[in-house]
């Protein structure tokens, strides 16, 4: 059977921790087929400094498996790796927190967490998703850009057709993306949130008042570079920036994985 | 802010519902015809089937769900058949209560079940995802870049798929299933060794037909087949249902769906 090896709970200890750490592959299953059609070195290798690959109308093709890099400040060895927009931004950044998200900031550290919605199920968004480990697959198409992400098997559409923001009356976990072309970027514009997520396992908080930029570039065959742009005023005093790599994952795939039945949800402590 | 959920069930069952009407009766071996127009929506356009650069049918859109594919599988057999049961397997559909159904339990639907709900498909010279607004979110991932089956594969909910094409159709043999989810509300299970070779056509641009053969000796005396057709849902979109936010059905289910056969029985 399929065991759900991304959630590690230890039995012991007065405070059960629950450790989501990038996905561990589970049996080698389909995770060393060749992807075809990509530069290769002379060795065999996937040549990931080849030049960015174009769609037939000449725009980038941001296509493709992607692992997330490590950020710029990792969490320094020994501490626990929880997943934090702070990874990506410089030593000592402080985020604009409004007191009261800085209060809410504050509790869901001091509780570690223990009420992400992750742990319940319910998706990593935006950029949460980007944040945490685990591949996602950009399949890009002239009228849609799809992100599939192998964490819960779940995916986000955002559409290139041409259509503008719509209203929103029923405010969604991924919210309503729209996308268009500046140049070699994919800028996609996204509203519609509801305030149930969290932007990272570290517990930034949002409101539905959230608007995020991110804009897309491939500077290479193996690279992909998301700057995410976090404009939320009733959360932070004014829009913030981070900026995530990602390198290209050849000659894999993502797996299967479904968050079965809220298991983990009943080993937080109340 | 206020959860909105019920508001999204609400517009998910309604949507369900008319999704229900469109569903043109009968099943996938009726021949191609244009269904009534329903009120306030287009019937689905007519035209031929679009065509990808390398002439292979391009399958992309947003497609409706098959009503067969829901309460009970049998639906989807030809008319006269019945499923093959194993004596085990007729009495574990019996003993079946509708709220221990995963599908209930926000788990996926695994092969064949339809959600009620649209899905997509997004096809690639190397892949064919299924992107589903219900069954939890998720996707299907179909590989086309001509790997064969692993051995030993690890059992999952949507298996393994291979997908090729035979002419203009596309055929994705799948195995490594694990045995958790059912197959319909009726409860009919089935057991890790399930192969299916699922066969998609798309005859107009409008309509999207399959046969799926389904190979189960663990728990069905023989493979069988069942017969799927739905619409193209013009100017539709997937809209975001997460099951797992507000699931409040399941602790108002009791017994058995009384439209299944083998509760009459």
């Amino acid at each position: 059977m399929m065991k759900n090896l991304n959630c590690l709970i230890p039995a012991s200890g007065a405070l059960v921790l629950l450790i989501c750490a990038t996905p561990v592959a589970a049996p080698a299953q389909w995770l060393k087929f060749k992807t075809p059609g990509i530069p290769r070195t002379a060795d065999g290798k996937p040549n990931l400094t080849a030049p960015a690959p174009k769609t037939a109308d000449g725009r980038p093709d941001l296509s493709g498996l992607w692992n997330n890099m490590r950020g710029e400040n990792p969490p320094a060895r020994g501490e626990e790796a929880t997943e934090s927009v702070l990874n990506y931004m410089p030593k000592g950044t402080e985020l604009p927190l409004q007191p009261w998200a800085q209060e809410l900031y504050k509790q869901r550290v001091d509780s570690q967490g223990v009420d992400r919605p992750s742990g319940y199920c319910l998706p990593h968004t935006i950029p949460d998703a980007f944040v945490h480990g685990g591949p996602k697959r950009i399949i890009q198409t002239p009228t849609i850009v799809a992100i599939l992400y192998e964490q819960m098997t779940h995916f986000r559409q955002i559409f290139m057709d041409g259509r503008t923001r719509p209203e929103v009356t029923l405010p969604a976990w991924y919210g309503y993306s729209t996308g268009k072309w500046e140049g070699d970027a994919l800028v996609v514009d996204t509203i519609g949130f509801n305030d149930r997520s969290w932007l990272d396992d570290a517990g930034h908080p949002h409101t539905d008042a959230l608007h995020t930029i991110e804009r897309f570039t491939r500077p290479d065959f193996g690279h992909l570079r998301v700057q995410i742009t976090i404009d939320d005023p009733k959360a932070y005093t004014k829009p913030w920036t981070e900026t995530i790599r990602f390198e290209l994952a050849a000659d894999t795939e993502m797996l299967e994985d479904v968050c079965d039945n809220e298991k983990d949800a009943a080993h937080y402590p109340k | 802010m206020k959860n909105n959920s019920i508001q999204s069930c609400l517009i998910g069952a309604a949507l369900g519902t008319l999704l229900l009407v469109m569903q043109t009766p009968g099943q996938g071996q009726q021949p191609a015809a244009a269904p009534a127009s329903v009120k306030g929506r287009p019937a689905p356009p007519n035209r031929p089937a679009p065509r990808l650069p390398d002439g292979k049918p391009d399958f992309a859109g947003v497609w409706g769900s098959d009503q067969h594919f829901r309460q009970d599988l049998a639906d989807a057999l030809k008319p006269g058949e019945n499923l093959p049961l194993q004596p085990w397997a007729l009495k574990l559909t019996k003993e079946h209560l509708s709220n221990d159904d995963p599908e209930a339990n926000c788990l996926p639907t695994g092969v064949p079940r339809m959600s009620p709900y649209p899905w997509r498909i997004i096809q690639t010279p190397t892949h064919t995802y299924f992107l589903f607004e219900g069954n939890i979110h998720s996707f299907r991932q179909i590989f086309m870049d001509g790997r064969a089956h692993t051995k030993d594969v690890n059992p999952t909910w949507f298996g393994e798929s291979i997908g090729k094409w035979d002419g203009d159709t596309l055929v994705i043999d799948t195995i490594g299933y694990n045995d958790k989810f059912w197959f319909d509300f009726a409860g009919h299970p089935h057991t890790e060794q399930m192969h299916t070779i699922e066969r998609y056509r798309r005859p107009d641009l409008g309509h999207l037909e399959w046969e799926t053969l389904i190979d189960d000796p663990g728990a069905y005396t023989r493979p069988f087949t069942v017969y799927g057709r739905v619409n193209l849902l013009p100017n539709e979109e997937l809209m975001e249902y997460i099951c797992q936010e507000n699931n409040r059905d399941v602790g108002h289910i009791r017994g058995k769906d009384p439209r299944n056969r083998e509760s009459k029985q």
